[in-house]
């Protein structure tokens, strides 16, 4: 079905490309606000995105799931897009924090998705997309140091520092919110 | 395996969706219509460049070819002699930039081609130039094939001379060097496409041959064949009765000039990100210069031989990059570069060159990826040679040369 539909795309089809877009759009633009947080650059990053996958979906190999390769395809844009914005900052680990305890499973599920959905979005950037590629999209360390040209300890530093910070704001919003 | 609440929330959020304005299904489409006409123009930009570039390069190629003769006056060139058609190249440059002027004095021991006019009955496609020698039955081959311009320049010089009223070192010592070729090598963007001459004296003691008959005439000698060009005359047309050419004999001191062809070079280079901005590069590079060598002696004997010359080139640049786009790279670098000879001939002879040779430039390089990890590149460049081999080249002729470079550069 992926296959055919992509070959379908591959072929400029009009109408498949707009059945993989009503499939996919909704879910990569969401992919989108979670690795830059400002809803507008999400949205030109996913039609950006969705260009490219409609250039090289002839690329695509039924080896993976549609959806995961296109996600790949996005994640792969925005990194290279906040790379040339220069936002890729690597932020100083010497940042001291007081021990933060960290929430349990039972409190993470009180909160709903469009809320962790901004706490997500509220981390500083660098922290928020390695995150974002860890936690959410499954890559390992070493893959997110090449894609972001950095060392493999300082992602998973920059991973450490991320926990903790999502932490706080996790445990601050179920304080708030008397969960 | 344990999850935690991190696992917790990439599972929450991984396939969340957000809503889309209604239109923006159309926004896409639009989108996506200015960026087919926007790729289409870079691609359209981008071979519009490599046509214009190979259109230069043929250009300056077709003009570089040695017999491309600089143009004569009118009033030096004999009417009555048939102009075959032919784009066989000649050796007879040499001969051919004689200015001739009438008041050169008279010589007596004139060496060019002495008696030698053209035979009237020849075809006009014929690839042979026969000469009549003073001696009835002997003729002179010249490998020659085409009577142009300066071939019938050096028929009236050769008649003048006959009438002994042009001496051969006058002949020679008018020679013009032709400055404005070399220019135009620099300001063309070439990189050698040009041939270009130069002229030395040297002294030379040779061998008598057995068979070389006496130089009692004047100097007048059979031409002797040209080596290393191309055999496009027809060799069966040369009759039995052409005597012996005559390749060693005591001719005393000798002149050489030099006509330069395009070096040719090509490499592999390796480029080391040092910031974001800044890479170094490095690698190897071959580079070969061909030049054609005509050996004159005073006595009009005359050799032409190719020469070729190998370096092999260490570049060390620096570049900077000045504009990064989506799919296009905008850079300039400056270094050096040390090229060590590899080997040197020209005939069957090998020549000895020991001296590493510096040069440094600057270029301006344009990369267009062609998939993420492959970029075609244009490189512009500017070089300043430091230092002067022993051997005469291109490179020698032009310390200042521009070259534009092509390639593929796969990044890892």
């Amino acid at each position: 079905m992926d296959s055919e539909l992509a070959a379908l795309c591959a072929r400029g089809d009009e109408k498949a490309r707009k059945e993989l877009y009503t499939r996919y759009a909704a879910s990569l633009y969401a992919l989108c606000i979670r690795y830059v947080g400002d809803r507008e650059e999400a949205r030109d990053l996913m039609h950006d995105s969705m260009i490219r996958i409609f250039d090289t979906i002839g690329k695509y190999r039924p080896v993976g799931t549609l959806r995961s390769w296109c996600s790949r395809v996005t994640v792969n844009h925005v990194i290279d897009h906040l790379r040339k914005q220069k936002k890729l900052r690597m932020v100083s680990l010497d940042e001291c924090q007081e021990k933060i305890p960290e929430p349990s499973k039972e409190e993470v599920l009180k909160i709903p998705k469009s809320d962790l959905m901004k706490m997500v979005g509220a981390l500083p950037e660098t922290k928020r997309i390695i995150f974002n590629l860890f936690c959410i999209e499954g890559y390992s360390h070493k893959d997110i140091a090449k894609m972001l040209d950095i060392k493999e300890k300082t992602s998973s530093s920059l991973l450490f520092k991320a926990r903790e910070q999502l932490a706080a704001k996790v445990k601050e919003y179920i304080r708030n919110n008397g969960l | 395996m344990m999850k935690d609440w991190t696992d917790l929330i990439g599972e929450e959020l991984r396939n969340l969706e957000e809503p889309l304005p209604a239109d923006d299904w159309s926004v896409l489409q639009q989108k996506q219509t200015s960026s087919g006409k926007r790729k289409r123009a870079v691609v359209l930009a981008w071979t519009g460049s490599a046509v214009s570039v190979a259109a230069a390069l043929a250009f300056f190629l077709l003009v570089s070819r040695p017999d491309a003769s600089p143009e004569l006056p009118e009033s030096l060139l004999a009417e009555d002699v048939p102009v075959a058609e032919s784009t066989v190249q000649t050796e007879s440059i040499v001969q051919t930039e004689f200015p001739v002027t009438e008041s050169l004095t008279a010589p007596e021991n004139v060496a060019v081609q002495q008696g030698a006019s053209v035979r009237k009955d020849m075809p006009e496609d014929s690839h042979m130039l026969l000469a009549e020698a003073d001696d009835p039955g002997e003729i002179d081959v010249i490998r020659d094939t085409a009577v142009s311009p300066k071939d019938r320049l050096l028929s009236d010089a050769s008649d003048e001379v006959a009438a002994g009223t042009l001496l051969f070192e006058d002949l020679y010592d008018e020679v013009p060097r032709k400055p404005e070729r070399k220019v135009a090598l620099s300001v063309a963007g070439s990189g050698g496409l040009f041939g270009t001459r130069y002229d030395g004296l040297r002294s030379f003691d040779c061998v008598v041959s057995p068979d070389a008959p006496p130089s009692d005439d004047g100097g007048l000698e059979p031409e002797p064949p040209l080596l290393d060009y191309p055999e496009t005359s027809d060799s069966s047309a040369v009759t039995k009765s052409v005597p012996v050419p005559v390749m060693m004999r005591a001719r005393g001191s000798y002149t050489d000039s030099y006509t330069h062809s395009m070096p040719v070079s090509f490499g592999i280079s390796m480029r080391l990100q040092v910031t974001e901005n800044m890479s170094v590069n490095t690698g190897l590079n071959y580079t070969c210069y061909s030049s054609l060598r005509d050996r004159i002696y005073h006595d009009g004997y005359r050799v032409s031989e190719r020469q070729r010359v190998h370096y092999l080139g260490v570049p060390v640049r620096l570049d900077w990059k000045v504009l990064d786009r989506k799919d296009f790279l905008v850079y300039l670098g400056a270094g050096i570069q040390a090229d060590r000879c590899i080997y040197a001939s020209v005939g069957g002879e090998r020549l000895s060159e020991k001296e590493v040779l510096w040069s440094a430039g600057g270029a301006a390089g344009i990369q267009w990826a062609l998939t993420r990890r492959t970029g075609l590149y244009i490189e512009p460049d500017l070089t300043f040679s430091l230092n002067e081999g022993t051997l005469e080249t291109y490179r020698t002729e032009n310390p200042v040369m521009f070259s534009a470079r092509a390639g593929l550069r796969f990044t890892f």
